[in-house]
């Protein structure tokens, strides 16, 4: 490697003779002053250097050099061979050098107008090894920063300058110098660069607007541990790996950020864009239909009286309330659409602002930028130093799990909409307190307030007292208590004032021992709610001495479907095998408005107390922490057969190496439940399981190449037939609802009776004679 | 005692499909131990002295126990965790005899659990140097206890934590072992072995190699509760396409392991040649990788370190495989492990072309004058290294 360099170096100081024509001292000059900055020995420390003073004096050394380079008129040898020597430094081999090349990186420009992670496939496919390719995706990001950096200074600076920002080619700052075709898309740079999280500079009073104020959970990772090519959340650059780097973690939403960034990451924790475009929906949702409605009204299921939503419905039912008791405050509705245009399109008005096309939202799946109020948190000011040049924008988003605590604050900033929210009843009293000590406007909920339960009401505690049990009143039956045992606990016959059945789940995932009442809780939280007929009815939990379960109605002689179908191994008829996919598909619908997901559903945890009576259980339990425990050397412990049902998307997320604070959960869905649904419908159609008789990983490995189980002689129409593949489709999104399956196993005609002859004697015509 | 963690080290588990094992073969294997004394038997495997010596040791132990049952044994401690239970050290109270006993957890008919035991009585008929010794099994409530043979080396893989890599000579010698055991199961019990791996290659003090936890009992696999998704994969290109199983996908994860043993890595992805450069400390050109039949539009994963278990199922079907860089090992154990490492179950090795291999040979009949005996007792007491 010292060899090339060497070579290359040489190489480069014949540089100068090509550039003809074009003003050679300049060139001569900003040369020289590259090859300054790029000694090997800065290059390292730049390279390995933790976010200090000196080492960003040393960025900016480097960057200034290269930004000259990229300024004197070049020719395209020469570019390419500035690159060339730019990627010998950083540590890339000549083979290496030539990959990019033919992936067009020949020069800076065309390094700096690609994102990190399309350079990050490209140093994959060009197969260079993890430090190599760490090295560069460093040094390019550090240096798309200060591109970016410099870049918003200059425009920002020429105020006369129009949607210099909004337009995709970035426009030469400098009229002095001729920059070659500098095309950069604003929209990929500010995903790359440090975006910092804009404050919310003196905005029109009369706009309203939600402002998200989640402290995170950080949590700092003491092992050493190689994180792979993750990269910072804030400002996207490699977390790198051992104690050098430091870097956190946050517990609730999984962002890792350096520790050195954490400050001005700002309370962000828990957003996604999609939970903001969720509850920006239901506001509008709110102000055009006036009343709450049900969002979902599944057909066929029952016990859907009560509102069926927890955490965003309240928060928007009762700002909504507020709002529409104060006739004087018009701004809520216009202060909303405000947002959700901010989401989807950059502000006209602002045109500093860098905003990241939808596309890339969707992608990422991160929140890129966020209002944080005023004096809502003691980095604020900082961060608007920080960020004076970027731009502030709606926030977004939520993390995949409602259950994700957190604060969600509504800021309305005329004081008669917060006067507003003063006298009328907020959700939470203690809330309300809390958040006038925060701001001036609006109300908050506590970040332990904002979970499936609590968040319903003032008397969140109370229902949950309602339907705690204490463990010493429940009696268990002596001789043969347990009656079945899962993965994640046993299931034991009980008697508390009648025969139930007590599900004993063990917590030992948790190792946090403070955490455990917690998690369960959350677990628990999803049964609490439940109303419908063909889910297996609640009757309370307990959590006392590290005992933690819950008290079920024991339904007598029901046995599950697996038995039947693979014990008893009794042919469904088709009318039998409609009625209970039907009951399954609105048990499961239900508890999908209710944002329950059952997250395993298999036949065996189908119980059936008759032919015409479903019931499920063990939903909303499974999750990856659950599964990963007992750790097992090499591999995961699961249910028997659970590899047969889980959706590809499911399949994929699992890992070689698992991490308690390093593994995100399994994408569940609605979808996943859809096609595993799927699978349990194929089960009673054909008395087999999907991919019956293959090991786990052939499963897997099946799956993830998109390979469907195989329908063979099922008897049914090819309507349904086609109904049962759909819920296999890869892609989740292109997955049926079961809302929909639910209509078309309804609206499928009933079979019609055979009219075969009487065998008795009747008073009607021969055959003969109808001839 | 307990810091090993053993998995599974008795002979069951792994057959995918009830179907697919040769029902017919057993029984004929059955017929046949039946009628010729067992004396015969192990003059037809043409043992060395002092491995006759010991197998009619153990038959003599084994047969001073007789049946087992639960208040028989004393649990001194746990070895491992095993894909289907766990796994404990025990004492025969009676005899002293120490043994390692498997409890799988069933959830099934007590019926279903004898016929269970039945099927494993297979196990009986296991006499070999190379496969680990069967004293017995039964069923306690819902578990079915299996003991067998304790090896006090416990299994490769652990031995592989606490040494790094193995040297080739010691590889050799496990390669003649396995080769030699996996062609008693086959000629002797018509059974394939279905899960070699180096957590099944048990080793003891006494230098002996021995496999455990092959394919007996079809009906044990579909009775276990849980199953397991491994994070690992020996499995051949052709079984997770879902090809039938024949000898060569053995043949496949046995080379998978002698790469896995040389090395001292899981060799899925491939080691790229920066790897071996550090892994030996040496400058990337100096290391030369055999000639790989390299796929040249395959991407590997973005990160070996931690990849998704597709990725590394994937890698295994569509990915090169691992080879061996040259000069850091002979050409011999290069060319024999390519052989067990070709994709194509056809080009594959046979055990019979294994047995004729230079590299085999070369250590088939070799004395160590209890080298790797001594090697093992050396591992017993030795912490395990920092991964």
């Amino acid at each position: 490697m010292m060899q090339t360099q060497v070579a290359s170096r040489a190489g480069y100081s014949n540089l100068p003779q090509f550039g003809a024509g074009i003003a050679q001292d300049i060139k001569t000059q900003a040369i020289n002053n590259l090859k300054e900055c790029l000694k090997l020995t800065t290059i390292n420390r730049f390279l390995t250097s933790s976010y200090e003073e000196d080492a960003k004096s040393v960025e900016r050394k480097i960057f200034s050099a290269v930004y000259q380079m990229t300024k004197i008129g070049l020719i395209d040898r020469e570019k390419r061979e500035i690159n060339a020597i730019w990627f010998t430094f950083v540590g890339l081999s000549a083979q290496n050098i030539r990959h990019l090349e033919i992936c067009s990186i020949t020069d800076f420009n065309a390094l700096f107008s690609i994102t990190n992670q399309e350079l990050r496939s490209l140093a994959d496919r060009g197969r260079l090894d993890v430090e190599t390719k760490r090295k560069l995706l460093q040094s390019t990001v550090i240096l798309q920063n200060h591109w970016n950096a410099y870049h918003s200074r200059t425009s920002s600076g020429s105020t006369d300058e129009p949607s210099g920002q909004s337009t995709p080619a970035i426009v030469t700052p400098s009229p002095k110098f001729n920059v070659p075709s500098l095309s950069v898309t604003s929209a990929k740079m500010i995903q790359s660069s440090s975006m910092g999280f804009a404050t919310t500079p003196k905005s029109p009073k009369t706009s309203s607007r939600l402002v998200h104020a989640i402290p995170h959970k950080w949590h700092r990772s003491t092992k050493f541990r190689f994180s792979g090519d993750a990269v910072c959340h804030f400002c996207q650059r490699p977390l790198g790996f051992g104690f050098l780097n430091a870097w956190e973690k946050c517990r609730s939403c999984k962002w890792k950020v350096h520790t050195q960034c954490k400050g001005r990451v700002g309370d962000s924790c828990g957003l996604t864009p999609d939970h903001l475009r969720f509850l920006f929906d239901k506001l509008i949702q709110e102000n055009n239909g006036g009343m709450w409605k049900d969002p979902q009204s599944v057909p066929g299921s029952r016990s859907m009286n009560e509102p069926a939503f927890q955490f965003p419905d309240t928060a928007i039912d009762s700002s909504s309330s507020t709002n529409s008791s104060a006739p004087s405050t018009p701004a809520l509705p216009a202060g909303i659409s405000g947002n959700v245009s901010s989401l989807t399109a950059p502000y006209r008005s602002e045109r500093k602002f860098l905003f990241p096309d939808t596309e890339n939202y969707s992608v990422h799946n991160r929140l890129p930028i966020l209002v944080i109020s005023e004096g809502d948190h003691p980095t604020t000011t900082e961060i608007q130093q920080e960020t004076e040049n970027h731009n502030k924008s709606a926030a977004a988003s939520m993390s995949g799990n409602i259950e994700s605590e957190g604060t969600i604050v509504a800021n309305h900033e005329d004081s008669t909409g917060s006067q507003e929210v003063d006298s009328e009843a907020a959700p939470s009293q203690e809330a309300v307190d809390k958040f006038n000590k925060r701001a001036d406007g609006g109300f908050t909920w506590e970040r332990h307030a904002w979970n499936m339960s609590t968040i319903r009401g003032p008397n969140a505690q109370a229902s949950w007292n309602e339907v705690t049990i204490q463990f010493e009143t429940i009696e268990f039956d002596k001789q043969a208590p347990i009656i079945g045992r899962g993965r994640f606990g046993k299931v034991l016959r009980g008697f508390h004032y009648g025969d139930v059945a007590v599900k004993v789940y063990t917590m030992e995932h948790i190792s946090d021992a403070s955490k455990k009442a917690e998690e369960f809780k959350l677990e628990v939280s999803a049964y609490k709610n439940t109303r419908h007929d063909n889910i297996a009815l609640f009757l309370g939990y307990f959590m006392s001495d590290g005992q933690y379960g819950m008290v079920m109605s024991l339904s007598k002689g029901s046995q599950s479907l697996y038995t039947l179908l693979h014990v008893v191994r009794e042919k469904l008829d088709l009318a039998t095998t409609r009625k209970i996919a039907q009951q399954i598909c609105q048990a499961v619908s239900y508890l999908h408005t209710k944002k329950i997901l059952h997250k395993d559903l298999r036949s065996k945890n189908i119980l059936l107390e008759s032919k015409n009576k479903v019931v499920i259980t063990d939903f909303g339990i499974l999750s990856m922490k659950r599964l990963a425990h007992p750790k097992q050397k090499s591999g995961y412990l699961t249910s028997k057969f659970w590899t047969n049902y889980i959706a590809p998307e499911l399949a994929m997320a699992m890992r070689t190496e698992y991490d308690e604070y390093e593994c995100d959960d399994f994408p569940f869905s609605e979808n996943s439940d859809v096609y595993a649904f799927g699978c349990v419908w194929f089960e009673m159609l054909t008395g087999a399981l999907p991919y019956a008789g293959e090991l786990p990983h052939q499963i897997l490995f099946a799956k993830t190449q998109g390979i469907r189980p195989v329908l063979p002689n099922v008897k049914c129409t090819q309507e349904l037939k086609e109904l049962l593949v759909s819920c296999w489709n890869t892609a989740p999104q292109d997955r049926p609802t079961l809302t929909d399956i639910n209509l078309k196993l309804t609206a499928l005609p009933k079979k019609p009776r055979v009219n075969r002859s009487p065998s008795f004697p009747v008073m009607m015509k021969s055959y003969e004679s109808t001839f | 005692m307990s810091s090993g963690k053993r998995r599974n080290p008795l002979g069951l588990s792994l057959p995918p499909t009830v179907n697919e094992q040769s029902e017919s073969g057993e029984a004929t294997a059955e017929e046949a131990t039946a009628t010729v004394p067992l004396e015969e038997q192990l003059k037809k495997l043409g043992l060395t002295e002092p491995q006759t010596q010991r197998l009619s040791e153990f038959l003599q132990v084994k047969e001073g126990i007789k049946e087992l049952s639960e208040d028989m044994l004393q649990t001194e401690g746990e070895l491992g965790h095993g894909n289907g239970g766990v796994v404990n050290k025990c004492v025969h109270r009676k005899t002293g005899v120490i043994m390692a006993r498997k409890l799988v957890h069933l959830e099934i008919k007590p019926s279903v659990r004898q016929q269970i035991v039945k099927e494993l009585a297979v196990l009986h008929k296991c006499n070999s140097p190379f496969i680990v010794g069967f004293y017995g099994a039964f069923v306690d409530n819902n578990d079915i206890s299996i003991c067998m043979e304790y090896m006090d080396g416990l299994s490769l893989d652990i031995v592989l934590k606490k040494v790094g890599r193995l040297p080739e000579k010691f590889v050799g010698r496990i390669s003649v072992a396995v080769v030699r055991g996996l062609t008693y199961l086959k000629d002797e019990i018509k059974i394939l072995h279905r899960d070699v791996k180096p957590s099944n290659m048990l080793v003891n003090s006494n230098g002996e190699i021995k496999l455990c936890d092959f394919g007996v009992s079809g009906m044990l696999i579909d009775s276990m509760a849980n199953s397991f998704v491994g994070t690992r994969s020996y499995m051949a290109p052709e079984r997770l396409t879902g090809s039938h199983y024949t000898i060569s996908s053995d043949i496949w994860s046995f080379g998978l392991s002698l790469v896995e043993l040389l090395i001292g890595r899981y060799p899925v992805p491939a080691p790229s040649q920066a790897e071996y450069a550090t892994m030996f400390n040496v400058a990337e050109n100096e290391i030369e990788l055999a000639d790989s039949l390299e796929e040249p539009n395959y991407h590997p994963p973005s990160n070996p370190a931690s990849m998704a278990i597709f990725e590394m199922l994937d890698y295994i079907v569509n990915g090169p495989p691992p080879t061996l860089p040259k000069r850091f090992f002979t050409d011999e154990v290069i060319g024999f492990v390519s052989k067990c490492l070709r994709k194509l179950p056809s080009e594959r090795a046979t055990l019979k072309s294994l047995t004729a291999d230079v590299f085999f040979t070369q250590y088939a009949d070799h004395d160590d004058q209890g080298e790797f005996a001594v090697f093992v007792k050396g591992t017993i007491n030795l912490p395990k290294l920092n991964p």
